[in-house]
């Protein structure tokens, strides 16, 4: 970049970055040397977002890709309603996402009761957990993905479907592959909301505790001084993550 | 047979891309089918390789009729129009993928890819991405990868467009070298007239979605049956007039063109006459033509190789081919003439049919 740009965008977007980074500073100056204990079932709370967050980040992949592959190819009736659907999460403020779930889950429903008839509570576990970070981080993997999939170009899976592959051969050797860097960043996307779910987590499933819950009970016992130890672990954990899947999607495909 | 389309029919919503096209192909042959861009020929080579569905009509490959068939279910190897080259393999891989489903055994399928990169003078670029190729050199590779399974039919879609003229040449010749080579029934897609000529066994021309004329290379270029492939084939003078009854045609200026037999036209239809600039000569020996017409330069553009004057005559407008770089000027008064062998009819009845 010539000079010029650089002042000019990077001027710009200096405004927004610093506005993002001065609360960081302030928090970690104004907490400083504050609340290095950790309050107990802090390491039961770290342990569960670890858990429930990949989880959660599977499942909304694993349902999600696929989903994304077929709205960028399939053309039907409803599309379009489908499409606002999918997105609906991401303008829903998480407690009503948490609400809709309790009355779709909760134990004095149908589907709850008989999910806790087996023993496998889907409220106040980690179940429910896994239930609400899904619900409400799901559609970043799949509006990222379908924008990626919308730009591979359809003759890349032609020239592999007349090369003699089935349609789900040519998914995963040029269709996947082809939409990579999207499909990552949606995951990534995914996996950040998701370990920092608070809103629909505290509905649905305010204990077992994660590490947004435990801060939240902290912040309400003893200020902002409670909130240090557990915030600075979030933010290790999720950075790290993230920074690793970036790594790990720059990673050439190997092939046999 | 190696290749039927028959009665081919295709509608995207209200518009009809391909209206009951119907051409063949022998083992072997070279097919090119000419046409302006959105005169449906992609899409009749996108319904041979299985990616569209026709909505009427009958695809038949090797006798066997394939139109539901799935195109992995097909033998069709496709060069598409834009890069197809799979972007996260190098160029053995995207060969090696090609091969794959084909060839169970690891030795030979490395043997075949060796083959075809060799057969297209890519050998030394195996490692290499396809983002670091040239065009030219992604189009060699897409070639060998579309013929490494040993396809019933190649289809070939633009293959040479967006190249640069030296290099489209060479393309071309390489393209029509390999189908020797291999002898692989050959589909291509063009709305290059002289990409068309150079390398066909035979040309299928087309216009909205309907066959014009289906001949030879020389058929389509000395005898063409209908205006449409008069005037997208080739550069030509175009004399509007009535036939009289010896088979000439008398043009509305009241010019006499004299036409030895080619062509259709019934004494008294309305046609046209057609000529090729490269058979009009500017002459001083008057005698040598059965046509004549003194004009003046009017126009005049250098080509290098040659050049086209534009000659105002009796007749209208002449144009005549002539060596670059003469002494031929604008407004010079010459002669100009053509043989009656060399003039070719178009009557209006045969317009718009095949």
């Amino acid at each position: 970049m010539r000079r010029r740009e650089t002042v000019v965008f990077g001027g710009i977007g200096a405004v927004l970055f610093l506005y993002v980074v001065y609360p960081f500073a302030a928090f970690f100056i104004g907490t400083r040397g504050a609340g290095s204990d950790v309050g107990s079932g802090f390491r039961e709370a770290v342990v569960n977002s670890l858990v429930t967050a990949p989880v959660a980040t599977a499942i909304a992949t694993v349902f999600g890709v696929p989903l994304a592959y077929f709205l960028s190819r399939a053309e039907f009736r409803g599309k379009v309603v489908v499409e606002a659907l999918v997105v609906l999460p991401l303008v829903l403020p998480p407690v009503v996402g948490g609400a809709m779930l309790l009355m779709g889950f909760g134990r004095l429903t149908t589907v709850g009761s008989i999910a806790v008839s087996m023993g496998v509570p889907l409220t106040d576990s980690l179940v429910g957990v896994v239930l609400a970070q899904t619900f409400v981080a799901s559609p970043f993997v799949v509006v990222t993905s379908r924008a990626g999939f919308s730009s591979v170009d359809e003759d890349l899976e032609h020239a592999s479907r007349t090369m003699g592959h089935g349609p789900i051969a040519t998914f995963w050797n040029v269709s996947l592959p082809s939409a990579r860097t999207a499909v990552g960043a949606g995951v990534v996307l995914t996996f950040a909301r998701a370990i920092g779910e608070f809103g629909a987590t505290m509905m649905v499933a305010y204990n077992p505790r994660t590490m947004p819950t435990l801060i939240w009970v902290d912040f309400i016992a003893r200020g902002v001084d409670g909130v240090v130890a557990p915030a600075l672990v979030l933010i290790g954990v999720s950075l790290t993550v993230i920074v690793a899947v970036q790594r790990l999607e720059r990673i050439p495909r190997l092939r046999r | 047979m190696m290749l039927e389309v028959r009665g081919l029919t295709k509608s995207y919503g209200e518009e009809t891309a391909v209206d009951g096209l119907s051409f063949s192909a022998e083992r072997g042959e070279f097919v090119t089918l000419l046409g302006p861009s959105g005169c449906g020929k992609t899409t009749v080579l996108k319904t041979v390789a299985g990616i569209r569905t026709p909505d009427e009509g009958r695809v038949l490959l090797r006798g066997d009729d394939v139109t539901g068939a799935k195109p992995e279910e097909r033998q069709v190897g496709v060069v598409f129009q834009s890069s197809s080259l799979f972007p996260r393999m190098t160029v053995r891989q995207n060969v090696e993928y090609a091969v794959k489903p084909h060839i169970d055994d690891a030795d030979e399928r490395r043997k075949r890819v060796d083959e075809v990169l060799d057969l297209v003078e890519m050998s030394d670029k195996s490692t290499a991405s396809p983002g670091s190729l040239s065009g030219g050199e992604a189009r060699r590779v897409e070639l060998a990868r579309a013929l490494s399974y040993e396809p019933d039919v190649a289809l070939l879609d633009e293959p040479l467009t967006g190249l640069d003229r030296a290099l489209r040449n060479e393309l071309k010749n390489e393209i029509r070298r390999v189908h020797d080579e291999t002898g692989v029934t050959t589909v291509l897609v063009t709305h290059d007239q002289e990409e068309a000529i150079s390398v066909s066994d035979t040309v299928v021309v087309m216009n909205d979605g309907e066959k014009e004329q289906e001949g030879t290379p020389r058929e389509v270029y000395r005898q063409p049956r209908t205006r449409f492939v008069a005037e997208f084939v080739g550069e030509s003078t175009r004399f509007d007039g009535v036939v009289d009854r010896s088979g000439d045609v008398t043009t509305d200026e009241g010019a006499k063109v004299r036409v030895n037999g080619r062509g259709e036209g019934g004494e008294g239809d309305e046609a046209s006459v057609y000529v090729r600039p490269e058979n009009v000569a500017l002459v001083r020996d008057v005698d040598v033509y059965d046509n004549i017409f003194s004009g003046e330069v009017v126009e005049l553009t250098e080509m290098g190789s040659h050049a086209e004057a534009v000659v105002s005559t009796e007749a209208g407008d002449i144009l005549s081919e002539v060596r670059g770089f003469s002494d031929v000027r604008e407004g010079q008064k010459v002669v100009v003439g053509f043989d009656d062998s060399d003039a070719v009819v178009v009557a209006d009845a045969a317009d718009g049919e095949p």
